[in-house]
């Protein structure tokens, strides 16, 4: 869980590094004026008039803010990056030839997006937060809502979440809602078991060959249908309906 | 629901332990509710309400009481409580039942932890919409289908599983064997023979009793003749019954150039109301007197080759007719039949 972990990181490094941390919104511009002013680095530059007077300052272009923010980082600088999955190619581009400067880079994402920047990085698979954090992100969210929920009722909804804080606070949004009888999991946390149930299912084709291998027919023919039957029931089960609704 | 659970678990455990008995079937019922210990709305939780309340305040629901580590932990508690009753199998319905009810929580839509403590959650199948959810109307069907699989496991584990119902249906030699073996030292088994004769061809199907088992054959008669299957009869389908209780007790008589008579009459009156058989190879000193019964469909239970006499599953009271005033060697054995 990604948590309070970049805070906690600018404050272990503080003595070390130059820090920036600064989350991708939409906004290049923004996102470097930001790692910018974390970094004392000017964020403007001088105007000037026909004559070539000086006649005030101006914000700096995204492209000449690159360049300045490349010209005063170095090998005592370390970057942060919260949300890094969200870092546009030119932003990746950019970190890039940071990165060859000798800055460091920390990046937090869901996933390793498995491209360019994140190929050359080390990664650092994070431990799934507990079930009691879970249970506490869901009780606070539902304190903050002002919503009355059970331990029981917490219980029988933590399924759902999974050990996704962001599913935990979802979760008991829906349960004001009143969306969650028939709620689906949306976690990826799971495993189909399937296969363990056709392995199982195989055990009667060892039956199978096991009659026949003593010569009796009973265990022979009742391993041969149990197995085919459960086999048909799979197959049956599989039957499906439209895969996308109307619209999709 | 609980009892969804309740009947898969039963009806599992009537399957694969083979019984239809109380304590096993009771025994299913209480492992498919431990489960839901972990949470303090199910019966089990109320009844249990310090324990399941403990596990609500930490776990998620279907979690630590879902998984495979509690079944084993079941199990061994199980197979300690059922060595020391000596009702091993009887107690493994406990675990038994438990990770059926495990498993058919998979097919829902939260799925569980089946390998707690590792964190993943275990379905069915990866598409949540075609898992059922709790409490909806597939739970309904999938509540009828449990109660008509424990139904046909009481039914089966009644005449000996499902394997020996289906050996039994198809009138397999095997099960045919294996009856009259079961049955033959307390009671009379009965064949039940779809056929035709060798001779003719005609129908000979009907209800034979069954006096010995040769191989795969069997030495039957309808109370008039005897016959071999095989080789008298063409069978096509033969099962086997057990009748009323009946003794079987086996005599050997060893003739040493003896009178026939008084042996056999006296086998005859020492045991009345039995019906008697004779197997065996006996000399004889007039064999050309003997008259042996020939022709027609039966088979031949009494040959006579030079001086020796072959028995063969031959009627007592025939052979007294036949072998009067015969002094004979050899041995036989009596097949008494009470």
């Amino acid at each position: 869980m990604i948590g309070d972990m970049p805070e906690r990181l600018v404050k272990l490094y503080a003595s070390e590094f130059a820090i920036s941390t600064a989350i991708y919104k939409g906004s290049g511009k923004r996102f470097f004026n930001s790692i910018a002013e974390q970094l004392d680095i000017p964020t403007t530059e001088p105007r000037y008039n026909k004559d070539g007077e000086c006649v005030g300052e101006k914000a700096m272009s995204m492209d000449v803010l690159k360049d300045e923010i490349s010209d005063n980082i170095g090998p005592n600088t370390l970057l942060i990056f919260p949300e890094a999955k969200r870092l546009t190619t030119g932003v990746r581009y950019w970190l890039e030839d940071a990165i060859s400067n000798g800055v460091k880079v920390i990046c937090f994402a869901a996933a390793n997006p498995g491209k360019d920047i994140f190929l050359e990085m080390l990664e650092i698979e994070l431990e799934l937060p507990s079930d009691k954090l879970i249970r506490e992100t869901m009780q606070a969210e539902a304190n903050r809502m002002g919503l009355n929920i059970t331990r029981s009722r917490l219980a029988e909804l933590q399924p759902l979440a999974g050990r996704n804080p962001m599913l935990a606070r979802k979760v008991i949004r829906n349960e004001r809602l009143g969306l969650n009888q028939k709620a689906s999991p949306q976690h990826t946390q799971y495993v189909v078991v399937m296969p363990l149930v056709i392995a199982c299912l195989m055990a009667f084709g060892v039956m199978r060959f096991i009659g026949m291998g003593t010569r009796n027919k009973g265990l022979y023919i009742f391993g041969g249908i149990a197995l085919i039957s459960g086999m048909t029931l799979k197959q049956v089960g599989q039957v499906r309906g439209a895969r996308k609704r109307l619209g999709q | 629901m609980a009892i969804t659970h309740a009947v898969i678990a039963a009806g599992g455990v009537s399957l694969l332990l083979g019984t239809a008995d109380p304590l096993p079937l009771g025994l299913a019922v209480l492992g498919s509710q431990l489960p839901d210990l972990d949470t303090t709305t199910s019966v089990i939780g109320q009844i249990a309400f310090p324990i399941s309340s403990w596990i609500e305040d930490r776990f998620p629901h279907r979690s630590i009481t879902h998984c495979l580590l509690a079944t084993v932990t079941l199990a061994a508690l199980s197979l300690v409580t059922g060595y020391v009753l000596g009702e091993i199998k009887v107690w493994m319905a406990l675990p038994l039942a438990h990770v059926l009810a495990c498993f058919a929580d998979c097919f829902t839509r939260q799925g569980v932890q089946l390998f707690w403590p590792i964190p993943v959650w275990a379905v069915s199948v990866a598409n949540p919409r075609r898992r059922i959810y709790t409490g909806g109307p597939a739970e309904y069907w999938v509540l009828a289908i449990a109660t008509a699989v424990l139904v046909a496991g009481i039914w089966l584990a009644g005449v000996g599983g499902p394997q020996a119902q289906v050996s039994r249906s198809l009138g397999l030699r095997d099960d045919a064997i294996a009856t009259y073996n079961r049955n033959v030292s307390t009671s009379e088994v009965w064949a039940e023979i779809t056929g035709v004769w060798i001779d003719d061809r005609t129908d000979a199907s009907g209800k034979y009793l069954i006096l010995e088992n040769q191989g795969s054959e069997f030495i039957i008669t309808d109370g008039k003749s005897i016959y071999q299957t095989g080789k008298n009869i063409i069978v096509n389908k033969l099962l086997t019954k057990a009748g009323e209780a009946s003794q079987r007790i086996v005599k050997s008589l060893t003739l040493n150039d003896q009178d026939l008579s008084p042996v056999l009459q006296n086998l005859l009156s020492s045991n009345p109301g039995s019906t008697i058989y004779l197997t065996g190879s006996i000399a004889v000193d007039f064999p050309e007197e003997i008259q042996p019964v020939s022709g027609g469909r039966q088979l031949q239970t009494l040959t006579v080759s030079g001086e020796a006499v072959e028995l063969n599953y031959h009627p007592l009271e025939l052979a007294i007719a036949q072998l009067s005033d015969q002094w004979a060697t050899g041995s036989i054995t009596a097949l008494i039949l009470q």
